[in-house]
């Protein structure tokens, strides 16, 4: 499994401030020596309270921050290596992104939002409209493609960010807290829709403090103060009994330090 | 004192973002302490008579159109000022939930305000100090003046204007800014980002079939004006200046949308890199920017017009000048208007005692000023005048402009002869005897002409009928000279053989000394004189002596009409280049800066308010590269369109306005548009350039 990781993270080490003085006040530990694999095509989340250091390991995975010490390698690649013209052809070849809020570009329509992620690229044009058109018809969205953001429901958003993600079949699909912003009923379409995409074959990585949204994958890795503090596997298990397990986790989770999740 | 620091610290702080304002600011002050300064240079240069008066109608020319500047650089100061608070929303959201009072921050702000203007204002008169010393040395050099050794001019009513003026202009802009930061409300404040991210979305096409009536409705102002031209306020002039505005609007209204469905036509183009959030990009911002566009475009396009007509009438007639003053000086006398000169009721000063005694020196010019101005007092004529040629011009009763214009293959009516006067076609062609041309030639130091027996030559200086004439004497017509028939010879004589502020001879033939009979009508007489070169208070003496004669009630002297000497038509040429170049200049220069740094700030703004979705862009994997062509392309089609419409439509409205100049003498248009494009060119691309470092550095995110 160790050669063929989609996502391998190893050691890793993110300390803010404190030039790396160990006596030094200000220095702040996000995460401690944290490990973990995430093999192709698994759809896994990692979920931890405020502060754990959820966020940050998002961050180091997705390049946009660099860990202090420690290695991620993202499809056979050292991502804290690359340079910063790499990690801009890294970011577009090998990851997909579905934030909180959709964040789609609101001057194109939601045809062009997802085109956008193959153009810059230099996909052909005609490639660009087939890939386009046939994944906007599995995710159920070929209606709304003509419509601009602000036209469209926050579910539809959310479902035409992951549509913008995956479209270039990148390595790793992240998605940072992306049923934040829903209703339920919005949130289980949309979960519905990435439990699609993993079919498809994507590698789903999703950070989230929801065991709902949690429970529609296959694992979930929990973090806590910046170290890993476990992890579970569905293993057969249906939706509902997963989620008890979930919950009863978090629960433990968060009664180690007298306060409520 | 705390607010001091504060304000201070945010001023460093966002020193980029005021650095473009500065700059526009310190030009505006420069060039108004640098203008308005001119009429005090007048006592350094020490000018007296006829350049003294021109330049302080300069000057009073100058102080008008500063009210004018005064108000677009207002207007500029203002915008700018709104701007540079929209992007700080955020920040004073901040300092209002700390608990600050909004008074407290509106006085934040005016101090800002006020730090920037002191310092722009020192700046720019320093700036302005330096201009106006290099202006003065341009004015001594049009006023023929000499600049003595190191004179240094520090004109304090022109600090004391633009002190004035900055500081009522600094005012507005406290005011205007107060007012915004007192009603801002917290809320509002805060999500100001969010508040920028609604938009009109027009349907694209009907931008498209928009464009197509704006470059309809252009077209159509273009041939009213082309076909009507300048010269009468007619219908059609109001027609197709309304039409021109109109079309305009309606051209940047339906730019991007135009751009966006035009390339979307073309998938492989649209679907290729950042292309389509580009467009769509453009097509978002010209929706709000499309009224500032259009008036930027048709500022640039009255900047370009006022500036090349301004020097183009400069170099027409700083190239005239030295065909007009080949002689120390001329006389003329008009004897009468040729139209009605045969008839009964045209009394003329042939008729007049002026005329008896014109007659009783047998028409001799010469002796009769020098008869006249020794009857007068004064000095005596061969003491001043050395040499001098005296030509007359004779009525003809055969040939009238019409017979000359049957022999052309263009009609003058077609070749700019609307500058004629409208009964020009019955006007007779003037004679020229040809020893008097020659001696007129000779006395400039000439080539005499010779023509044979049966032959003439036809003669004029003026650009309006030049071409004509040429075209006239091609076919090498013959002509019937008072009964004699005389062919034309194919050259036509350009030479201008009086001294005169404007070439004004539009055709006169040169004939063979006896084909002028008896008893034709004098219509003029001039009399080009050279001095005695020994005398250096000749030039003095002629022009008092010309001025004695032609006030004088005594009959028994020469009627003189006017009276031009060389040191006087270079004086008035100067004074009236100088006039019409510094105004030309001064105008444009402002429009010019005050469009390209709205446009400057404009763009900043759109590159502000869109950092999210370039910081989006990254995230997503588009390379530097592509973000920066991104923006450079929004930037350039922002920058790149007002100017190429302004230019078009400088380019139609001269071929109109080369008519009108053409009174002055040639237009040499591509030399002058040359020198203007090169030079506001320069200005409007150090603008872009800025606007382009500033756009990728916020496109970027590193601030």
């Amino acid at each position: 499994m160790a050669t063929q990781c989609a996502l391998d993270v190893r050691n890793v080490t993110k300390v803010y401030g404190g030039r790396g003085k160990r006596t030094d006040v200000a220095r702040t530990i996000a995460l401690e020596n944290v490990s973990m694999q995430v093999a192709p095509g698994e759809f896994v989340a990692i979920m931890g309270p405020s502060g754990s250091g959820k966020s940050t390991l998002l961050n180091c995975i997705s390049t946009i921050d660099v860990p202090t010490s420690g290695q991620i390698v993202i499809g056979g690649r050292n991502v804290e290596r690359l340079s910063r013209r790499e990690v801009a052809r890294f970011r577009r070849d090998e990851l997909g992104f579905v934030f909180q809020d959709a964040n789609l570009l609101d001057t194109l329509t939601a045809y062009e939002n997802i085109a956008l992620a193959l153009t810059i690229k230099h996909v052909p044009a005609r490639e660009v409209d087939v890939r386009v058109r046939e994944l906007a018809r599995t995710l159920g969205i070929s209606d709304v493609l003509e419509k601009y953001p602000h036209q469209l429901s926050g579910g539809q958003r959310q479902r035409v960010a992951a549509a913008r993600a995956t479209v270039g079949d990148p390595t790793l699909v992240l998605a940072d807290e992306p049923t934040g912003a829903l209703d339920s009923k919005s949130a289980k379409t949309l979960l519905e829709t990435f439990s699609l995409l993993n079919q498809r074959g994507s590698t789903i990585v999703m950070v989230t403090h929801d065991s709902f949204t949690a429970s529609c994958t296959e694992r979930v890795v929990f973090i806590k103060d910046g170290h890993l503090w476990g992890h579970l596997e569905r293993g057969g298990k249906d939706r509902k009994a997963f989620f008890a397990d979930i919950v009863s986790v978090t629960t433990k989770l968060g009664g180690d330090q007298d306060d409520v999740l | 004192m705390m607010f001091c620091k504060l304000a201070w610290g945010n001023v460093r702080r966002s020193a980029r973002d005021f650095a473009l304002y500065f700059m526009t600011l310190v030009f505006g002050v420069s060039v108004f302490y640098a203008f308005n300064s001119i009429t005090d240079q007048q006592a350094v240069l020490a000018l007296e008579g006829q350049s003294g008066g021109l330049l302080e109608l300069l000057g009073m020319l100058i102080g008008g159109v500063s009210v004018f500047v005064a108000a677009i650089l207002a207007f500029l100061v203002v915008y700018a000022d709104r701007f540079l608070i929209r992007r700080r929303k955020r920040e004073f959201a901040v300092y209002l939930t700390l608990g600050m009072q909004r008074g407290q921050l509106a006085r934040l702000v005016a101090l800002e305000t006020g730090m920037i203007g002191v310092a722009s204002l020192a700046v720019g008169i320093a700036l302005g100090v330096g201009l106006s010393q290099v202006l003065m040395r341009v004015t001594a050099s049009f006023f023929g003046a000499e600049v003595p050794g190191f004179a240094f001019v520090f004109s304090e009513g022109a600090l004391a204007k633009t002190l004035a003026c900055f500081l009522v202009i600094f005012a507005v802009t406290i005011v205007s800014n107060s007012g915004v930061v007192m009603r801002a409300r917290l809320i509002d404040l805060l999500f100001a980002s969010r508040a920028s991210d609604e938009m009109k979305l027009r349907s694209i096409p009907l931008s498209f079939a928009l464009f197509v009536v704006a470059c309809v409705v252009i077209g159509v102002s273009y041939h009213l004006l082309l076909e009507n031209g300048l010269m009468s306020a007619s219908p059609q002039f109001y027609a197709a200046t309304a039409l021109v505005c109109a079309g305009t609007l309606l051209f940047f209204y339906s730019l991007s949308g135009f751009l966006l469905r035009a390339v979307q036509a073309c998938r492989p183009l649209y679907l290729r890199g950042l292309a389509m959030f580009t467009l769509r990009q453009l097509n978002a911002r010209v929706n709000s920017t499309f009224l500032s566009m259009s008036v930027i475009c048709m500022t640039l396009f009255l900047a370009l017009t006022s500036v090349c007509g301004g020097i183009g009438i400069c170099n027409a007639l700083q190239e005239n000048i030295e065909a007009t003053t080949s002689y120390d000086a001329t006389v003329t006398t008009y004897w009468g208007n040729p139209v009605n000169a045969g008839e009964d009721d045209g009394v003329t000063v042939l008729d007049s005692p002026y005329g008896a005694y014109a007659r009783e020196v047998d028409f001799d010019m010469a002796r009769g000023l020098a008869e006249s101005g020794a009857l007068l007092g004064q000095p005596a004529w061969d003491a001043i005048v050395q040499r001098s040629a005296q030509v007359d011009y004779w009525v003809s009763t055969t040939l009238t402009y019409a017979t000359l214009d049957e022999h052309a293959d263009l009609s003058l009516t077609e070749q700019g002869g609307d500058l004629m006067s409208p009964d020009w076609q019955a006007s007779p062609v003037p004679y020229v005897r040809l020893s008097q041309y020659n001696a007129a030639l000779e006395l400039a130091g000439r080539e005499p002409i010779s023509l044979g027996p049966d032959e003439c030559a036809l003669a004029g200086d003026s650009d309006i009928t030049l071409s004509w004439l040429r075209d006239v004497a091609d076919s090498q017509p013959i002509l019937d000279v008072e009964g004699i028939q005389l062919r034309v010879v194919e050259a036509v004589q350009d030479a201008c053989v009086e001294t005169s502020s404007i070439p004004l001879q539009a055709g006169a033939l040169i004939v063979p000394d006896d084909a002028v009979p008896e008893g034709l009508v004098l219509y003029r007489t001039i009399l080009d004189v050279d001095y005695v070169d020994g005398n250096p208070d000749a030039e003095a003496q002629f022009a008092a002596l010309c001025d004695a004669v032609n006030d004088t009630a005594e009959e028994r002297t020469w009627p003189v009409t006017t009276s031009l000497t060389r040191q006087q038509v270079w004086d008035q040429n100067m004074g009236l280049t100088a006039i019409v170049g510094y105004l030309a200049v001064y105008i444009g220069f402002i429009l010019v800066v005050a469009s390209a740094a709205i446009l400057a700030i404009q763009q900043l703004s759109g590159a502000s308010d869109n950092a999210g979705r370039y910081a989006l862009l990254a995230k997503l994997g588009a390379s530097r590269k592509q973000v920066t062509a991104s923006v450079l392309v929004q930037v350039a089609v922002c920058f790149a369109f007002p100017l190429a419409l302004a230019l078009v439509h400088t380019v139609c409205a001269f071929q109109v306005v080369a008519d009108v100049v053409s009174a002055f003498g040639h237009l040499d248009i591509t030399a002058a548009a040359g020198m203007t494009a090169a030079a506001f060119l320069g200005l409007y691309g150090l603008y872009f350039a800025l606007t382009c470092v500033g756009s990728v550095g916020l496109a970027r995110g590193d601030r």
